[in-house]
């Protein structure tokens, strides 16, 4: 018997939380658009799901209620940045929000079309991808050790990103399951 | 640029341009009133999954989405994964490369599986990050304060539950519990007076204070050191107390630990260690305790209260609240070596609860209606199995208040005189079940609820004590393998607990045992 079974937060409410760390990070991500403060912001959310615990009523949608505390954690992010020009409005968020909770239903789907996808991208697009994604990786230090423009470097990684898309797309219309 | 992009081109070029952290004043205008068109907020989500799931596939760690390896197939086989490989892998520099690894054993299954293993908490995934939003490597976390329950501090409490700590924390509580996870996976609940030095993720130094360490496989090896003991696990659930002179006393759950002898040298760096009882170390195993004084003497403990280790600090276990009934139990064996104990359950008797210290077995009802109506809530006393081999066994209970003594004794097995001359079958039974599959059909291990999975059925005898004292009990009638020793509960009596109104029903105090050590062998 677990700790958890015995007074603790139960194992549905851990399941729950396991479950939705990933789409709970997207729909951060996809409001507030910088790494940083999305995780900030997700650590939040977890301390605060964590914390009403009780508050939430089993069998109802976890999902939503996580985005909704989620969602206010973002707002008052945002309100503290006030003069952050590279964050959205409170209005674009608020239109965003709705939106985010419903398509990041897909994001398991999408994963494992992604998975076929990287396996027939070419070596080279593949390393730009790992360049920029493994720890400490920007545009700007890829540039550097390149000794090419931000721009140009910015330019291909797009492309491979495009690519990337219009594949994961094809894939989930064709029903890869 | 010379570079031009149609209008979903566009919109895409200005989401990878903002996620890149390339994206100006003006451009950061332009997607906002992009993104007022529904069909442009879809498209710029489409882009942020997978810019999230590029991350995540290139920095496998417990940092937001990184923690769970998208894999949707529930079949995936449990990966042995220690939490300190999770927490290494949020270290900056340490990337696994998942886009070449292909790494999929990290399922969502088996994060569940561990997440539960470990109480759950681990999966506040933030706790673990390693790196900052500058990048400098914070000192090391080596816990998780997971919940506290009346806890006082002596100084600064380390903040409110959950809260990382670090390598070298101290807990120090005047009273009350406090429940750490530590990121080895080891689970230890507190209580005080306590002082504890998180020294790693596998060691724990315990100076004073009652401590009962829960330890997943992962963690083997995890080790509470003590002024005078060491106690190192060996997959296992178990207890340490370290009382005000230095003594230690530890008892083992579930599994096994070495226990090993420490004498304190007066320099700081007491690691000497002295052989146990002239053996090296002493394996103490499943329902067995040990007391160790300041000399490295070993003594038997005779019993321990379940509420003396708490199980969780998430629900506070009130020793002084409950009027407690049975206080103390012992018995007359004088074995040297012999190291089993008696644990008292304060108002546990219901279905499936465990019936000996040293056998997972369970107490059950015989049919659908469940344990008798009136011995749930019961105090219980979990005997060990091997006991019945002792023919001349005699056991001490101590009542605090009048009560209804009561004994479950198997039935295969003739009624021994003790029994028949005090006692009264009351005609209600009580099942065994031993977690075997039986001979004659599959039963699922410890099925639970009423009347599933009964491999033994005992009857309920009763014997009825009009004041508080010690009643005496004596062995099975006869030694016969597969037959199993008796269990023991007590409810006060109706008017026990009124205000006394004669001498006669004046209780004895109702304090718990906590634990009692054998005066001498």
């Amino acid at each position: 018997m677990s700790i958890a079974d015995q007074g603790g937060v139960d194992d549905e409410f851990v399941r729950n939380i396991t479950n939705c760390q990933n789409r709970l990070y997207v729909y951060i991500l996809s409001l507030l658009p910088n790494p940083d403060r999305a995780k900030d912001v997700l650590q939040e959310t977890n301390l605060l799901l964590w914390r009403k615990a009780a508050e939430f009523t089993p069998g109802t949608n976890f999902g939503a209620w996580a985005c909704k505390i989620a969602y206010y954690e973002v707002l008052t992010e945002r309100r503290k940045r006030q003069r952050d020009k590279h964050l959205f409005s409170e209005g674009i968020i608020n239109l965003l929000a709705s939106d985010a909770e419903r398509r990041i239903a897909e994001l398991d789907e999408r994963s494992q079309a992604l998975d076929e996808c990287l396996e027939r991208l070419p070596a080279k697009q593949r390393k730009r991808l790992l360049d920029r994604y493994s720890p400490g990786g920007s545009i700007q230090s890829i540039a550097e050790a390149a000794g090419e423009s931000r721009g140009a470097i910015a330019t291909a990684l797009y492309r491979v990103r495009a690519n990337l898309l219009e594949c994961i797309q094809g894939k989930l219309a064709r029903g890869i399951r | 640029m010379g570079f031009h992009f149609e209008s979903k081109d566009e919109l895409l070029k200005l989401a990878t341009d903002l996620h890149d952290g390339l994206l100006d004043e003006d451009g950061m205008q332009e997607i906002e009133h992009r993104l007022e068109a529904s069909s442009a907020r879809n498209q710029y989500l489409d882009y942020v999954m997978l810019h999230a799931l590029l991350e995540a596939k290139h920095e496998p760690a417990l940092q937001g989405i990184a923690a769970v390896q998208l894999t949707t197939s529930n079949k995936t086989e449990h990966p042995k994964l220690s939490i300190e490989d999770l927490l290494s892998q949020g270290k900056k520099g340490q990337s696994r490369g998942w886009l070449s690894a292909k790494n999929r054993s990290m399922s969502t299954m088996a994060l569940f599986s561990l997440a539960c293993t470990i109480g759950g908490l681990l999966l506040v995934a933030g706790l673990w990050r390693q790196t900052s939003q500058q990048g400098h490597t914070e000192p090391d976390f080596v816990a998780i304060l997971t919940n506290t329950s009346r806890a006082k501090w002596l100084s600064d409490a380390p903040g409110e539950a959950p809260v990382r700590l670090r390598a070298g924390s101290n807990l120090q509580l005047i009273d009350g519990l406090a429940e750490v996870t530590l990121s080895s996976g080891a689970v230890v609940v507190v209580r005080g007076p306590a002082d504890l030095e998180l020294v790693s993720p596998m060691l724990v130094r315990a100076l004073r204070g009652t401590v009962r360490a829960r330890v997943g496989q992962d963690a083997t090896g995890f080790a509470i050191e003590t002024p005078n003991a060491e106690v190192v696990d060996l997959g296992t659930e178990f207890g340490v107390d370290v009382n005000e002179t230095g003594e230690t006393n530890v008892v083992v759950f579930e599994g096994e630990v070495d226990l090993a002898y420490r004498a304190e040298n007066l320099s700081s760096t007491p690691t000497r260690q002295i052989p146990l009882s002239s053996t090296s170390r002493k394996r103490l195993r499943e329902g067995e305790a040990l007391h160790l004084d300041v000399t490295g003497a070993a003594r038997r403990i005779v019993s321990i209260d379940s509420n003396y280790f708490p199980v969780t600090a998430a629900k506070w276990l009130t020793i002084e609240d409950e009027p407690v009934v049975i206080t103390g139990i012992r018995d007359n064996l004088r074995v040297p070596n012999h190291a089993q104990y008696y644990q008292i359950v304060h108002k546990g008797l219901r279905d499936d609860v465990r019936s000996y210290v040293d056998r997972a077995h369970e107490w059950n009802g015989v049919d659908e209606e469940g344990i008798p109506k009136f011995l749930l809530g019961a105090d219980y006393v979990m005997t060990f199995n091997s006991d019945k081999w002792q023919s001349d066994l005699e056991i001490e209970v101590e009542l605090s208040c009048p009560a209804s003594l009561y004994v479950f004794y198997d039935d295969r097995l003739p009624v021994p005189t003790w029994l028949a001359e005090r006692f009264t079958d009351t005609g209600f039974d009580i099942g065994g079940d031993e977690g075997f599959p039986g001979n004659i059909k599959m039963k699922p291990r410890n099925a639970t609820g009423s009347g599933q999975s009964i491999d033994t059925v005992h009857s309920i005898w009763q014997l009825d004590v009009s004041e508080a004292g010690t009643v005496k009990l004596g062995a099975l009638a006869e030694n016969k393998i597969g037959v199993s020793m008796y269990g023991i509960a007590a409810v006060a009596r109706e008017d026990a607990f009124s205000p006394p109104d004669s001498s006669l029903k004046q209780r004895k105090s109702q304090k718990m045992s906590g634990i009692q050590i054998l005066e001498s062998i």
